[in-house]
């Protein structure tokens, strides 16, 4: 008779044990959460001080925002936002006066006289050419420095710490009319000066969208 | 009636059995990945969570490329883009449904200046490229601006209200909805901002981070305004100096390694200054 109590007893334990377990544990299928909302006070990191102020806020992502970042076309982007101001007074006095009717996006024009080297001249074809198109970009004779760093993103940043350029291109060229880009001379690899512009087309999934050269490195 | 009894029990572990078999530890999603069970890491939440399906996908979108911490938001209405797009400083792409480019963040030099994507129908995301510090966003000259005390903006947020206004966007709306994010961190879901500042000539404070925490990065902002001719401001992490600034006014930023951003163990901050006031402020990524 207690064997019988004893087992029923049992059974019901491991009965309710079971119930409960399948109540309380977690459902599956909504497994991306989206963490939102107002600050919260944070107490993990430890931070022992009078005078301290701490502020936090959580991170999140619409996930909306993503499949319209994917429809973004390739595009050069400039890790550093455009000198265009201070390189625009030093430009040739003729595409000086082009660039303002024309307003280029970004003006880089005899950038190189920092560097000592004598930059090639516009080529009065290009004037012609940026007269007409309202280019995003115009590289004129500037290129002199950078042109080996086709590395494209993963490489840029490294470079560029290593050799300091005024200008670096990353496969940048490719957005150019067609410009002749000079190798750099060996001696301004190792020219010590912070990048005044740097220039980057990692993200260019398609040379072929920008009309590069031909001798330039596919993605 | 032991034989009775004996068959309930039997028929409990078939049951039991049965459960276990096609209970909760297969669980199948709606995108058919299982599930493992929980992790420490999952503070005890049973759920172990998968990239989302987007995420899944091999195509990055530019933002994933390129992109730093950011501040988004949805408008919520449509965004007139020729009006938008005289608020580029530099302008990189600009098609029927979206403009792309940097937008000047007022006081500070073009190495501050964020990007910005509009999207015509309603999204806003400013944001820093992905080799920058998420220490950019501490703005140190609205804090100066206003007397100090807790933190009540960050350069992204500057620009972004910058350009909703502009826009005349609804800004209360926008200070609601608009979100923080790390592109490259996806899975950092805070971020703590300490901040000190002195203008007694020295300061310190102490910080653990512990080894339980999932961390992304430690990064720091600095700043000085100590004035003119032979003032400085220093800030050393464990003796070791983090930036150092000279005359005037500056912000210096940078990652913290190594040894400052190890887990589990105090780290020392320590604030030196002559003249004027300093402050530095650390940045927390972690999950």
């Amino acid at each position: 008779m207690r064997l019988k109590y004893l087992l029923i007893l049992g059974a019901g334990i491991l009965l309710a044990g079971i119930l409960l377990f399948f109540f309380l544990w977690p459902k599956g299928g909504d497994n991306v959460q989206l963490l939102t909302g107002p600050v919260q006070p944070l107490g993990e990191i430890g931070i022992e001080g009078e005078s301290t102020i701490e502020w936090s806020v959580d991170l999140s992502l619409e996930q909306r925002l993503s499949p319209l970042a994917r429809r973004v076309r390739p595009r050069i982007m400039l890790t550093w936002s455009a000198a265009t101001a201070s390189t625009f007074s030093v430009g040739l006095h003729e595409l000086t006066t082009i660039a303002k009717e024309v307003r280029p996006r970004i003006l880089v024009a005899w950038a190189t006289f920092s560097t000592s080297v004598s930059p090639q001249v516009a080529e009065s074809e290009l004037i012609g050419e940026t007269t007409g198109v309202d280019p995003r970009i115009l590289f004129d004779a500037a290129a002199t420095t950078a042109a080996p760093h086709l590395g494209g993103w993963t490489s840029l940043g490294a470079e560029a710490s290593v050799v300091s350029p005024r200008i670096l291109f990353g496969s940048a060229a490719l957005s150019t009319l067609d410009l002749a880009f000079q190798t750099a001379p060996a001696e301004l690899e190792t020219f010590f000066s912070a990048p005044r512009v740097l220039l980057d087309a990692s993200g260019l999934g398609s040379p072929v969208e920008l009309e590069g050269p031909p001798e330039l490195p596919e993605k | 009636m032991v034989r009775k009894v004996s068959r309930t029990v039997v028929l409990l572990a078939i049951g039991l059995a049965t459960m276990l078999l096609y209970g909760p530890w297969n669980t199948k999603t709606r995108e058919g990945a299982s599930l493992s069970t929980s992790s420490p890491a999952n503070g005890g939440n049973a759920l172990g969570l998968v990239p989302p399906a987007f995420a899944q996908e091999v195509e990055r979108s530019f933002l994933e490329e390129e992109a730093g911490i950011s501040l988004y938001v949805n408008a919520g209405e449509e965004i007139d883009l020729s009006q938008a797009k005289a608020l580029y400083k530099v302008l990189e792409d600009e098609t029927e449904s979206y403009l792309i480019g940097t937008v000047e963040l007022s006081g500070y030099g073009e190495e501050w200046w964020p990007h910005v994507w509009i999207q015509k129908d309603g999204w806003i995301v400013v944001y820093y490229l992905k080799e920058e510090p998420t220490s950019r966003l501490m703005d140190w000259f609205a804090y100066e601006r206003a007397g100090g005390g807790e933190i009540n903006t960050t350069t992204l947020r500057e620009v972004l209200l910058s350009v909703a206004s502009n826009l005349k966007l609804d800004l209360t709306m926008i200070q609601r909805d608009m979100r923080y994010y790390h592109w490259q961190y996806p899975e950092a879901k805070k971020l703590l901002v300490v901040l000190d500042t002195t203008d007694a000539g020295s300061d310190t404070f102490k910080y653990t981070i512990p080894g339980s925490l999932k961390l992304y990065e430690v990064s720091g902002s600095h700043f000085g305004n100590v004035g003119c001719c032979v003032q400085w401001s220093q800030t050393t992490i464990d003796d070791e100096v983090f930036k150092k600034g000279g005359n005037e006014k500056y912000v210096l930023v940078g990652f913290l390694t190594g040894q400052a951003a190890a887990q589990g163990v105090q780290h020392e901050v320590v604030l030196k200054h002559k003249g004027g006031w300093m402050g530095i402020a650390l940045f927390f990524l972690y999950s």
